[in-house]
């Protein structure tokens, strides 16, 4: 079986581009038994510098709900730590979606063939087409954020 | 008419869920939940995986997807396909609405109120609808997380602003499951006023299409019959949800009934024999809604669906 690298990327991004999607589209020319899909980021949580500025702006958002001082230190440490960068990942192919993985890693590895996508994918025959891979942007925390997208066909 | 129990907002290891299709499934049926609703964030995936693991169980599948945008949570009931959510435009996020709406889905607001940015980006509906007609539901109790963060309170407030301004929209909740819940007890969950040959999944969606839902903690007010601007409203207390007939004798029974913003009567009759009340010619729309002891959230057990008075729904 050969394997056929079909897309390798990285990219950097900034915190201003706090939600957004990162869009990679290839014509799949000719049918292959399976696709695997690897894309992973760095920083995942706030960096040193920003950490007083993002508590500073979750205590904000939680007197909202509730007066501070009500809140358990045990709670709100919880609270605090809960602020993270996640890229999730679909796939469409001829504008139809395959599926997503919404999940809460740093790397994420998606298998897509007949008898065996990974769960949130429907089964997928590699055939000649359109594929289509968004990565979906939320909450860059920090400057910098290094992401990666490789995939490969069999 | 019967009450069926639907729960309507569910994940699976589809997307961040900790059961599989099959385990929720068997979860379901341990707990009786009658209809349960798969809403995996963005994919519909599990679908196909649902009939085996139905199998002649007593339960009722509702296949959904919660479309999972930067701006909210939009659930999809009787849904499964993808969209182009990537596009929607938080000024004006008609466009998507009405595509999922087109698509033949039942479209709610999950958790519209809970705490937002930066600690659950995405999570609290910040898109600026301006048309809230395209929408059939608004999930007004998240029971997922504590009723403070999740802004319980707020979205009930408003539904029934909304409900007032003569949007049509039916209440439900949602336990939001990701893996088994910590506690069942004391919880808020949706009763739809189903017919008895609908006793089914389709009946549960025809009910939020209709609004013929109730959020409760077990008891399910209802209005009865209606003569004139005369309504009788009813308490089902035989609800086994939670144990709620044997709770019932200990409880101090308010009922509010709602027929205006900030306009309602108070009655402290108890719940086992019909009330008769009278609805002031200003009602267009009249929620009944049912404390233990005292008239605020913490204290409330049940909203009923909406009635519109004048209009042949009984
Ligand atoms: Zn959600
Ligand atoms: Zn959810």
């Amino acid at each position: 079986m050969k394997r056929k690298e079909l897309i390798r990327v990285e990219g950097l991004l900034p915190r201003a581009f706090h939600l957004g999607h990162i869009t990679y589209t290839v014509v799949l020319e000719e049918p292959m038994e399976r696709l695997r899909i690897v894309s992973a980021f760095d920083k995942h949580k706030i960096e040193p510098e920003h950490r007083d500025e993002l508590a500073q702006a979750c205590r904000e958002a939680i007197h909202h709900y509730v007066p501070l001082d009500q809140v358990p230190p045990a709670a709100m440490d919880r609270l605090l730590n809960i602020p993270k960068t996640e890229i999730n990942l679909s796939v469409f192919f001829n504008e139809e979606l395959v599926g997503c993985m919404l999940k809460d890693l740093t790397r994420k590895e998606i298998v897509l063939s007949p008898e065996d996508s990974t769960v949130g994918f429907l089964p997928f025959t590699p055939r000649p087409g359109v594929l289509k891979i968004v990565l979906h942007v939320q909450n860059v925390l920090n400057d910098n954020t290094h992401y990666t997208l490789a995939v490969e066909g069999d | 008419m019967k009450f069926r129990r639907a729960e309507l907002h569910n994940h699976s290891t589809e997307s961040d869920g900790t059961m599989s299709v099959a385990e929720l499934i068997d979860y379901a049926v341990e707990h009786r939940f009658e209809t349960l609703a798969l809403t995996d964030h963005n994919t519909y995936s599990g679908h196909r995986k649902v009939a085996g693991a139905l199998a002649g169980k007593p339960l009722d599948v509702i296949l959904g997807v919660e479309t999972t945008t930067f701006f909210g949570h939009i659930l999809c009931l009787g849904y499964g396909a993808g969209s182009d959510w990537m596009s929607l435009n938080p000024y004006a996020p008609e466009g998507l609405l009405k595509y999922l709406k087109h698509q033949g889905a039942l479209i709610g607001l999950a958790h519209p109120m809970c705490i937002g940015e930066p600690i659950s980006v995405g999570c609290q509906c910040t898109m600026k609808i301006h048309d809230y007609s395209l929408l059939d539901y608004i999930e007004v109790v998240n029971t997922a997380a504590g009723d403070t963060l999740m802004g319980n309170a707020q979205a009930l407030a408003l539904w029934e602003e909304l409900l007032f301004e003569g949007y049509r929209l039916a209440a439900v909740t949602g336990k939001d499951i990701h893996q088994p819940p910590a506690r069942l007890e004391n919880l808020f969950t949706t009763f739809a006023q189903v017919d008895e040959e609908a006793d089914n999944a389709d009946g549960v969606l025809q009910a939020i299409r209709t609004q013929k839902t109730i959020i409760s903690k077990g008891p399910l007010p209802y209005v009865a019959a209606q003569e004139g601007d005369t309504v009788q409203i009813q308490v089902d207390n035989t609800n086994p949800y939670d144990s709620w007939p044997e709770k019932f004798g200990g409880i101090a029974p308010v009922m509010e009934l709602v027929t205006g913003p900030g306009q309602s009567q108070i009655s402290r009759d108890p719940w086992n024999a019909p009330f008769t009340f009278q609805i002031p010619a200003s009602c267009r729309c009249l929620l009944v809604k049912l404390y233990d002891g005292t008239c605020d959230y913490r204290h409330l057990l049940a909203v009923s669906a909406p009635f519109y008075p004048g209009e042949a729904q009984l």
